[in-house]
C-alpha cells in the first residue's frame, strides 16, 4: 500500500469512528488537524456524512417520520404536538398531503434523480473493449448471481469473446453461435474466444451440441474436451482438477501438455464413459464412475421473465405478459389469458395505490374499492399488502369472517379465489408478484401458502425465495407508489376484509426508497393435489422470519397445459 | 403555558409557503448542521432550534434568495450558540474548522448529493447478503453495536470496524459509479 492508500485509510477509520461516535480525544485532534489543512479530505468528509446520513434515510421507511414535521415535536410532547398539527391549520390533511408531496418529491429525487432508466448500473463491470465480438448470448438464467467485478447479464445479453465472467450461484444457459447450448452452474469462471469456445476456469457446464454444432470445445485448465456431436458435462474444480461425464455421442478429451515430455494421448470417450484429469507430479488420467447426474438438461421450471408497460421514468407499471417454464417448456402467458382473482379476507396493514396516492375508499366511487387494488388491475405498484402471518404453518381451515368476531378472530393474513378453479398441472400452476423494496431481502420475503378449501389431505407450503428475486437480472425496478397505513392502530392493523373497505387510512405516503417486482411460480403439487386437481383458493401468510412482510400486487392462475379439470 | 406553535406569528399564506420551501430543504439543513457538528443528539437539537427560529422568522426572509442558504446562515448561527453553552461537553471541532468546514459544506452542488444518493442505492446492492444484514440492523433498525454484539456473539469492535469497513466499501463503489457514468466527483 503507498503513502497516500494509507493516509487515505486512517482517514476514512476517523470518519468511521466519527460516525459510530467512538472517535477518541486524540482521534478527533487528529482529525481536526487533517480537516484544517486538506481540502480534499474534507472533500471525503463531507462525502462520508453524506453517506452516512443516506443509510437512515433510505432505510428510514416509516410513514409518519416521511411527513413528520419536527417543529412540533421539539416544542410539545407528543401528544400536543398532534394537536399542533389539527389546531394550527383549517385543512391539516389537504396540508399534510402537500407537505408529503413536497417533502418525498424532493427527497425521493435524492434516490431517482440521473438513474439510468432501465438497467442498473453494474459498477463492477470491468470496462468495455472496444471491439465486443459476440460469441454466443444468454437465454435463460435460473437465480443467478454475478460474482463481484463481472458484467451483469440477463436474458438476450451478449457474451463478448475474451471477456471473462463468474457467477457465484445460481444457472446460465447460453447458445454460442455454432449451435451449441451451455449450461453453466455457479460457483463457475468462464470465457470465451469465439463461437465454438468455452473456457470453464472453474465450476460445472452441461453442453448440447447439436447437429452442425460438432467441434465445440471446452477448455478446462488441464484439457480441451471437443465435441463430436454429443452431450456431456465438464467439472472444474478450484484447483482445475477436470471431470468428464459423457452422455451421448462421442467427445475427444486432449490433455493438454504440462510440460514438453508429456505423452499423454488423446482419448475419446463415448456415452456413459467419465474421465478425470488431475495433476500430481505432472498430469494424471483417471476413468471414474459414470455419473448421469452430473448433467443438467435444463434449468428448472420457473418464473423466467415478465413485460410490463413503462410509465413515466421507464419503470415497470402494469403486467403485460409473463413467461413461466412448465415442465421443461418456456410459455409465455398474456396477462388477459391469466385466471383472475377475488380477494375474500385480509387481515392485516396496509395497501399501496399508484403515484398520485388516491385512496379508493375516497376518492368519491362507490365502485371503486381497496380489494380491487389487488384482484381487478394489472398494476404491479398497487395491491393490498402487509398481511400478517404466523411463524408456522397454518394447520386447520382460516377463520374468515366477513366481520371479524372478537370472540373468534380471523385468522392473521389473505386469501383469494380464483375466477375459475386453477388445474395442477406440470411445474408452477400459480404466479404471484410481490414489490420488494431494494434494501430488503435479496431473497423476497418467505411466506405460507395454504389450499383453499383446506383439507386434512392438503398442506401449506412454505416459499423461502422468489424465481425472480432482487438480485436476478430479470427483476424490473418500478415506478414510484404510495403506501397507506391504517390509522386504527398500526400495529394491530385491521381483522377482515369489511374492516378492508372501511378502515380510515393515514392518506398515503409516497415511497422514498425504490422497489422492483418479484415474482414465484406455486406449483399445487407442493400443497398436495395431485396432477389434474383443482384448487379454488389460497391462503396467504407471512412467514414472519424477518422484520419485512410480503407485499403481493398480483397474483393469478395459469391455464392447463394439458389436464382437464378433475 | 403559553406555546408560539399554538399561536403561530405567521399568516396562513406564509405558513403554507414555509412548509413548502422547509420540507423541500430539511435534509439539506440537517446535513448542513450535522457536518459541522458531527454528533447525532448535538445535530439534532440544533436542528430543532434552527426549525423554530426558521418558523418564527419566516416573515424576514426575502424569498428572492436562496432559502437554503438563508437557513444555512441561521443553522450555523445555532451552532455556534449550542457550543457556546454546551462548554464543550463534547469533542467538537474549534471555531476556524467549523467555519471552513461550514463555508464549503454549504457551497456544495446538491445535484452532485443527489447523483451520490441514486449511486448508493446501486451499491447496497452489491453489497453481501451479511453486511446489508448488518446495516439494515444498525441503521433500519437502528439496533444498537453492543446490543447487536451480544446478540451475535461478535465483539463490539469487529462490529464497528465491519460497519467502516462497509461505508468505505460504499464509498469506492460511488465513486466508481460516478466516474463511470461520467459525472466524477
Amino acid at each position: 500500500m503507498n503513502q497516500q492508500n494509507n493516509q487515505k485509510e486512517i482517514l476514512f477509520d476517523l470518519f468511521g469512528a466519527l460516525c459510530n461516535e467512538t472517535i477518541t480525544p486524540e482521534q478527533h485532534q487528529t482529525l481536526e488537524n487533517i480537516l484544517a489543512e486538506d481540502a480534499e479530505a474534507r472533500q471525503d468528509y463531507f462525502d462520508y456524512l453524506e453517506l452516512h446520513l443516506n443509510l437512515e434515510r433510505m432505510h428510514d421507511e416509516r410513514p409518519e417520520t416521511a411527513i413528520d414535521f419536527h417543529l412540533p415535536v421539539y416544542a410539545k410532547p407528543a401528544s400536543q404536538a398532534k394537536a399542533f398539527s389539527g389546531k394550527t391549520f383549517n385543512s391539516p390533511q389537504a396540508l399534510w398531503l402537500l407537505v408529503t408531496a413536497i417533502c418525498v418529491t424532493v427527497v425521493g429525487g435524492m434516490f431517482f434523480l440521473n438513474q439510468a432508466p432501465s438497467t442498473p448500473l453494474q459498477i463492477s463491470q470491468r470496462i468495455t473493449p472496444k471491439n465486443n465480438i459476440a460469441v454466443a448470448k444468454v437465454t435463460q438464467t435460473a437465480a443467478v448471481r454475478f460474482a463481484e467485478c463481472s458484467p451483469f447479464l440477463k436474458v438476450g445479453s451478449p457474451i463478448d469473446a475474451y471477456q471473462e465472467y463468474a457467477i457465484s450461484a445460481g444457472q446460465l444457459q447460453l447458445i454460442f453461435s455454432n449451435g451449441a447450448e451451455v449450461i453453466l452452474t455457479g460457483p463457475a469462471v468462464f470465457e470465451s474466444e469465439g463461437g465454438d469456445h468455452l473456457a470453464v476456469r472453474y465450476g460445472s457446464c452441461s453442453v448440447f451440441a447439436p447437429d452442425g454444432a460438432e467441434g465445440f470445445t471446452v477448455e478446462t485448465p488441464l484439457s480441451n474436451v471437443v465435441d463430436y456431436g454429443t452431450r456431456f458435462s465438464v467439472n472444474v474444480t478450484e484447483a482445475g482438477n477436470t471431470d468428464v461425464q459423457v452422455i451421448e455421442g462421442e467427445t475427444d478429451v486432449r490433455p493438454i501438455k504440462l510440460d514438453g515430455d508429456s505423452v499423454i494421448k488423446t482419448k475419446r470417450l463415448t456415452k456413459g464413459m467419465a474421465q478425470r484429469l488431475t495433476t500430481n507430479n505432472g498430469l494424471v488420467v483417471d476413468e471414474i464412475p459414470f455419473d448421469r447426474a452430473q448433467y443438467v438438461s435444463g434449468l428448472p421450471d420457473r418464473v423466467i421473465s415478465y413485460t410490463t408497460t413503462l410509465g413515466p421514468r421507464q419503470r415497470a407499471e402494469d403486467l403485460t405478459s409473463v413467461t413461466i417454464q412448465r415442465g421443461g417448456t418456456p410459455r409465455e402467458y398474456a396477462v388477459e389469458d391469466l385466471i383472475g382473482i377475488e380477494l375474500t379476507h385480509y387481515k392485516g396493514r396496509s395497501f399501496l395505490t399508484r403515484d398520485g396516492g388516491v385512496d379508493p375508499a375516497t376518492d368519491g366511487n362507490p365502485l371503486t374499492l381497496r380489494r380491487h387494488l389487488l384482484d381487478q388491475d394489472r398494476s404491479l405498484l398497487t395491491g393490498v399488502v402487509n398481511p400478517f402471518g404466523s411463524e408456522t404453518p397454518l394447520t386447520e381451515p382460516p377463520v374468515m369472517n366477513e366481520v371479524e368476531d372478537p370472540n373468534q378472530p380471523n385468522t392473521p393474513g389473505m386469501a383469494i379465489r380464483f375466477r375459475e378453479p386453477v388445474v395442477n398441472d406440470v411445474g408452477p400452476d400459480i404466479v404471484l408478484f410481490d414489490l420488494q423494496v431494494i434494501v430488503h431481502a435479496t431473497t423476497g420475503d418467505a411466506f405460507y401458502v395454504t389450499p383453499l378449501p383446506f383439507t386434512s389431505k392438503l398442506k401449506t407450503h412454505k416459499i423461502n425465495q422468489f424465481d425472480i428475486d432482487l438480485a436476478s437480472p430479470e427483476a424490473k425496478p418500478l415506478e414510484k407508489f404510495w403506501l397507506h397505513i391504517f390509522n386504527k392502530n398500526q400495529q394491530a392493523g385491521i381483522g377482515s376484509r369489511s374492516e378492508l373497505e372501511t378502515a380510515s387510512g393515514n392518506g398515503g405516503n409516497l415511497h422514498i426508497v425504490g422497489a422492483k417486482a418479484l415474482a414465484v411460480g406455486i406449483d399445487l403439487s407442493d400443497l398436495g393435489f395431485a396432477e389434474g386437481e383443482t384448487v379454488e383458493g389460497l391462503f396467504i401468510q407471512d412467514a414472519q422470519d424477518n422484520a419485512d412482510v410480503i407485499d403481493p400486487v398480483f397474483i393469478a392462475g395459469l391455464p392447463p397445459v394439458k389436464h382437464s379439470k378433475k | 403555558m403559553s406555546n408560539d406553535l399554538e399561536h403561530p406569528a405567521l399568516p396562513d399564506d406564509l405558513q403554507v409557503k414555509f412548509l413548502h420551501v422547509f420540507t423541500q430543504h430539511r435534509n439539506q439543513i440537517y446535513s448542513y448542521i450535522y457536518s459541522i457538528l458531527p454528533n447525532r443528539d448535538d445535530a439534532e437539537d440544533v436542528f430543532q432550534r434552527t426549525s423554530l427560529i426558521l418558523w418564527k422568522k419566516f416573515s424576514d426572509y426575502d424569498d428572492s434568495s436562496s432559502f437554503f442558504s438563508w437557513a444555512c446562515g441561521v443553522a450555523f448561527y445555532e451552532v455556534k450558540n449550542f457550543i457556546r453553552v454546551a462548554q464543550r461537553k463534547r469533542l467538537q471541532f474549534r471555531d476556524d474548522v467549523i467555519q471552513q468546514l461550514a463555508d464549503e459544506r454549504a457551497g456544495i452542488s446538491q445535484l452532485k448529493l443527489n447523483q451520490r444518493a441514486a449511486a448508493l442505492q446501486d451499491c447496497i446492492q452489491k453489497l453481501r447478503e451479511k453486511d446489508r444484514k448488518l446495516i439494515d440492523q444498525v441503521y433500519r433498525d437502528q439496533m444498537p453495536v453492543k446490543e447487536l454484539a451480544e446478540t451475535t456473539g461478535a465483539a463490539v469492535q469487529t462490529l464497528y470496524n465491519r460497519l467502516n469497513q462497509i461505508r468505505h466499501q460504499l464509498t469506492h463503489c460511488i465513486e466508481r459509479t460516478l466516474s463511470y457514468t461520467g459525472e466524477g466527483k
